[in-house]
């Protein structure tokens, strides 16, 4: 193993020599005391901080990638064409510690640079906390203690801290149990129905696909955060929540709700009314005597939205898969910065082994490009998935549906419905223009490219784009900026999908090929 | 020494040397760029002929980027909209702000950006007011203060600016206008400071005292000068000057209180000051001294915190650059908002509650004369524009339009004057309203006639019963001035609501209509009993402000302590 240390020791000081480790060192601390000093915000401490966050971490990880690429692209290439290899290959070496060691010595490299970078980012944001710039005060006559107390209050409460964060459920599995029970008996079934009957686990399941619950104006809903041990009694919840509003066929712009936190100790419930942007985030904070024994956080929103002078009441639209959250102080904004440092320094380890293994079969400028190609496919990964599968697809068409009947995925229903619609219309153009037989093999074969074609937007391209590399997943400044805890198990599940995964298997075709390779004669 | 230097020794010394020198030509050249940056400005440098006319740090940042340029502007578009749709701000301001720099000429870039952070971003805080003034002011000064600097030949920015001071700013369509004027205020009194309307000569002599300082060192350098700041300077070391000039001027210390009588000094304090508040107005307001002097002689002494006075200010700018980049184009649009801004500046009556107190915008009759001439000017201007376009197959102006709007104004003035007791201005304005009206008429000869036929034209459109709802809807107004703005306001909505009340006496009969004193009682139960919250929120701390108020003012009005 002293042959793995050394090479990935050499690789480092290589590295370290080319000057390019240097060069982006430079270049990344004048960027980040750049931003410090000169980006604005929206004319507050907390606005100001986000996008130092923010801009500080995308100039980090962008030319840390650049780095990535032109010595993943070089590292084991450059010792190919320059015949070092042959040198080391007379050695007793085994190839897979060659390119193991390299993989460790360039993922040292650069997280040895994220390091720096990151430390000069938390330097420059405790600077800038310190020394914040003078911001406009709109309103002159308001008490400057006041305003300072609210804004340190809010940065504390929103960006130093870190919380870990809760999704919901939006059932009671006793109340379903008792419902679906009920609705079994009007059916006319008269054997009984257990908690662990087939037919109800897969009604829960409908439930729990659901993308989006509707409510009315005047209606509410149960929402359920369970298994909440790690909340300590004195700490605050805030509930961070984005939900939709359509007056009529259009977006309602201001949603009127309130939200109920049910007492568990059997005291009055508090009642707190708020208005937001329809599918805009806000948040508001409660005491956490709130949860109840049993570790379970139960509250009750409803829809406010009453009608105005000339307007439908608006119907407010609950994204349940990602419209809700319960988030718990649990830790130091340090800690989560480290974590959100780490999360980051997992995709340069994967785009340094995806380089290596490819300088195995390829030219230097070829992984470039090939590593180009992954940065992009990771960059646009999310938006190609939302062009793909908008994750609000049901919002826009979702006009008066009845809640109750309301079970079923609302996404593949809206896709069916609208497929319908149109099929229908070509159908019906269809009669007027030909005869019956043909009308019908036409309507099969559209169907049948229509199937295909929803087949690979629903089933194939998901699959494609999960494979690829996902650089959403390790940028660490979204939850940064909201105090999101970025968790330990997070960052195992990170590693395992994009080192043990993507680069890994790359790796393992890498070493297949550089095993079968004469290393002592140019390609 | 030199020998024992190796070869790559040397080489690297050499090239850190390099680097080095590299570092600090590029420290003082970036140092230099904003005097060089000036002087270019002061000496035509820059090409004015054509919208390049941003500084050389815009042109390079916008050439570094070569070809890829459009790509990157593109992208960034495409996040500063998805930030915005996600409520992050603090972020899409930023964006913004490099989309600008690299593409400096593209007037529409900071026009929707403008039109975005003051009309758009500010509507997302509907319940926190100091935010939503921020992001108005914020679209405002981006225009002001930096778009009109950078690509000063293009007048759709002029005109961009002037509709946002009109519509935003000068017509009730916000709730939260009150704010926006307030806060407009509270900035014009900090810039131009004690320089009442009526003194508004000095922006002459600040002009011109620009002219002939463009920096504070030729200021405080000036030959005439010299020895009266170097005696300063060796009394008070730390003199700041200009900046502390307003302050030296009001509160001079003790040590320089001998000095400051010799009367060179005194001058040269007072010119400092005069200067500083020119520098001000340019790096804070975006306005110059030249331009604000040449409008109030113009049209009379404007109040700069009225927002119309900007939109004046602003279009009257535009119309001119257009005149001169692109002379065959029409300047409808900049000459209506004049013509708007001005008649409503004869027109004002509000009042703003600033952090320094109650600020009257009361009517300026002073300025009738010179806007009755304007307004006839725009519409003969108007009806020869017609002609051409016409000829161009263009639509045309609706002149009948503005005809009746300057007949409404001149009818307003009219109502406002007469209320107010200023019977000279009444009788001149109806004798201009003589000459619009078709029918042969004399309303000069008997304004009260005319006023009692104005009035009771329209209580007759509303009818007898809407009448008695009218006057203790005025009334009720009358209270809701009085919560918000004090006693001046609660005292000028009686008067209308006394003339209101007479027209309504000679319209409908005393039978009919009952006394003020009643009106008063019967509304003030209404709004404290059953409530009327299209007019005062039924919050118990409002009523019971009001209460209090009234008590004071109008104590007849309050008999029983409030419930």
């Amino acid at each position: 193993m002293t042959a793995l240390w050394a090479i990935a020791r050499h690789t480092l000081l290589l590295s370290i020599r080319s000057m390019a480790a240097i060069a982006v060192l430079v270049t990344t601390l004048i960027g980040i005391v750049l931003i410090a000093l000169f980006l604005e915000g929206d004319n507050t401490l907390l606005g100001l901080l986000r996008v130092i966050i923010t801009w500080s971490f995308g100039l980090t990880s962008f030319v840390l990638m650049l780095l990535v690429l032109y010595s993943a692209a070089s590292v084991l290439d450059s010792e190919i064409v320059g015949k070092q290899i042959t040198l080391l290959d007379t050695k007793p070496v085994p190839r897979w510690q060659i390119l193991l060691g390299k993989w460790i010595g360039l993922s040292t490299l650069v997280g040895a640079l994220l390091l720096a970078s990151s430390l000069f980012t938390y330097l420059a944001l405790q600077w800038r906390m310190a020394n914040p710039p003078t911001f406009r005060q709109a309103n002159a006559t308001r008490p400057e203690a006041a305003a300072e107390e609210s804004v340190t209050d809010a940065i504390d409460r929103q960006l130093w801290s870190s919380r870990r964060s809760w999704r919901p459920r939006f059932y009671d599995a006793e109340i379903e149990l008792e419902r679906f029970r009920a609705d079994a008996g009007h059916r006319g079934r008269t054997t009984p129905v257990a908690t662990d009957d087939p037919e109800f686990l897969a009604h829960l399941a409908a439930i729990e696909r659901n993308p989006l619950i509707p409510l009315a104006f005047g209606e509410s809903q149960e929402i359920i955060f369970s298994g909440l041990r790690q909340a300590a009694p004195d700490s605050e919840l805030t509930i961070r929540y984005r939900v939709y509003g359509r007056r009529g066929d259009d977006e309602a712009l201001q949603v009127q709700h309130r939200w109920t936190l049910v007492d568990p100790h059997g005291n009055a419930p508090t009642e707190i009314e708020l208005k937001s942007r329809s599918g805009i985030t806000a948040e508001f904070h409660a005491s956490a005597r709130f949860i109840g024994p049993d570790s379970t956080l139960r509250v009750i929103l409803e829809n406010r939205s009453a009608p105005e002078e000339d307007e439908a009441p608006a119907r407010l639209i609950i994204p349940t898969y990602s419209g809700i959250e319960l988030l718990i102080p649990t830790g130091s904004f340090e800690g989560n910065f480290v974590r959100g440092t780490l999360l980051l320094w997992i995709r340069l380890i994967m785009l340094a082994g995806i380089g290596i293994a490819a300088n195995t079969f390829v030219r230097g400028p070829v992984t470039a490009f090939l590593l180009l190609g992954v940065i992009l496919a990771g960059s646009l990964n999310n938006f190609v998935y939302r062009l793909v599968i908008p994750p609000m697809a049901g919002v826009e068409s979702h006009k008066a549906h009845d809640p109750h009947t309301h079970e079923h995925d609302q996404h593949a229903h809206d896709h069916d419905q609208h497929a319908h619609d149109h099929g229908h219309q070509h159908e019906h153009t269809h009669d007027h223009a030909h005869d019956g037989g043909r009308t019908i093999e036409r309507g099969l074969a559209t169907e049948f490219l229509r199937s295909i074609a929803r087949f690979f937007k629903d089933a194939v391209a998901p699959t494609l784009l999960r494979i690829l590399p996902d650089f959403d997943a390790t940028q660490p400044a979204p939850d940064l900026l909201v105090a999101r805890e970025i968790g330990w198990a997070r960052i195992a599940g990170q590693s395992l999908l994009d080192i043990g995964v993507r680069a890994g298997l790359f790796w393992l075709i890498g070493l297949f090929c550089f095993q079968r390779r004469e290393v002592g004669l140019p390609i | 020494m030199k020998d024992r230097l190796t070869p790559t020794i040397r080489f690297r010394l050499r090239r850190a040397a390099l680097l080095i020198a590299t570092a600090v030509c590029l420290c003082a050249g970036g140092r230099c760029l904003d005097r060089a940056n000036h002087l270019g400005d002061v000496h035509l440098l820059f090409s004015r002929d054509t919208d390049e006319a941003a500084p050389p740090e815009y042109i390079l940042a916008s050439s570094l980027l070569g070809g890829f340029r459009g790509i990157f502007i593109t992208g960034l578009w495409m996040h500063a909209q998805e930030l915005k749709e996600t409520g992050r701000y603090y972020e899409m301001v930023d964006v913004y702000k490099i989309i600008l720099t690299l593409q400096p000429h593209h007037a529409s870039a900071w026009r929707y950006q403008a039109w975005d952070l003051t009309y758009n971003v500010s509507n997302e805080f509907t319940d926190d007011l100091e935010h939503r003034v921020y992001w108005v002011f914020r679209g405002i000064d981006l225009l002001r203060k930096e778009a009109v600097q950078k690509v000063p030949r293009t007048p759709e920015l002029y005109w961009e600016l002037a509709w946002y001071f009109h519509h935003k700013l000068g017509t009730d369509l916000d709730p939260a206008v009150d704010a926006y004027r307030a806060h407009l205020a509270e900035q014009v009194l900090r810039e131009v400071r004690s320089i009442p309307p009526n003194s508004w000569e000095l922006y002459d002599k600040i002009a011109t005292l620009q002219a002939e300082s463009p920096t504070k060192t030729a200021l405080l350098r000036q030959h005439s000068y010299e020895r009266a700041y170097q005696r300063l300077l060796d009394i008070d070391p730390d003199l700041d000057l200009p900046r502390g000039a307003l302050d030296l001027m009001r509160q001079p210390p003790e040590s320089l209180q001998k000095e400051l009588a010799n009367e060179d000094t005194s001058e040269f304090i007072r010119n400092c000051w005069l200067w500083q508040i020119g520098q001000d107005l340019e790096q804070k307001l975006g306005m110059r001294a030249r331009e604000m002097h040449s409008l109030c002689a113009r049209f009379g002494p404007i109040d700069w915190r009225n927002p119309e006075s900007h939109t004046l200010y602003w279009a009257t700018l535009g119309e001119r650059v257009l005149s001169q980049a692109r002379p065959r184009e029409f300047t409808t649009r900049y000459r209506y908002l004049v013509y708007r801004a001005a008649m409503s500046l004869v027109t004002a009556q509000d009042e703003l509650v600033t952090g320094e107190g109650v600020n009257f915008f009361t009517p300026r009759y002073q300025f009738l004369e010179q806007t009755t001439t304007y307004a006839k000017q725009t519409l003969e201007h108007f009806e020869e524009q017609n002609v051409l376009r016409r000829q161009k197959s263009l639509v045309p102006v609706d002149t009948g339009l503005m005809t009746d709007a300057y007949m409404r104004f001149l009818t307003d003035v009219a109502l406002n004057s007469a209320i107010d007791g200023n019977v000279r201005v009444t009788e001149n304005i109806l004798a201009e309203l003589d000459e619009f009206t078709v029918e042969d008429s004399d309303l000069a000869a008997d304004p009260a006639r005319f006023i009692d036929a104005e009035l009771a034209g329209a209580l007759k459109k509303l009818g007898r019963e809407d009448t008695r709802l009218l006057l203790g809807a005025l009334y009720a107004q009358s209270c809701r001035v009085l919560i918000q703005r004090g006693e001046a306001g609660y005292r000028r909505k009686q008067a209308w609501l006394e003339a209101a009340h007479t027209a309504a006496l000679r319209t409908w009969g005393a039978g009919f209509v009952p006394t003020v004193a009643e009106i008063r009682v019967q509304t003030i139960e209404r709004i404290l009993v059953e409530g009327w919250p299209e007019m005062i929120p039924p919050e118990p701390a409002i009523l019971a402000q009001l209460v209090a108020r009234l008590r004071l003012v109008d104590p007849t009005v309050i008999s029983q302590p409030p419930k």
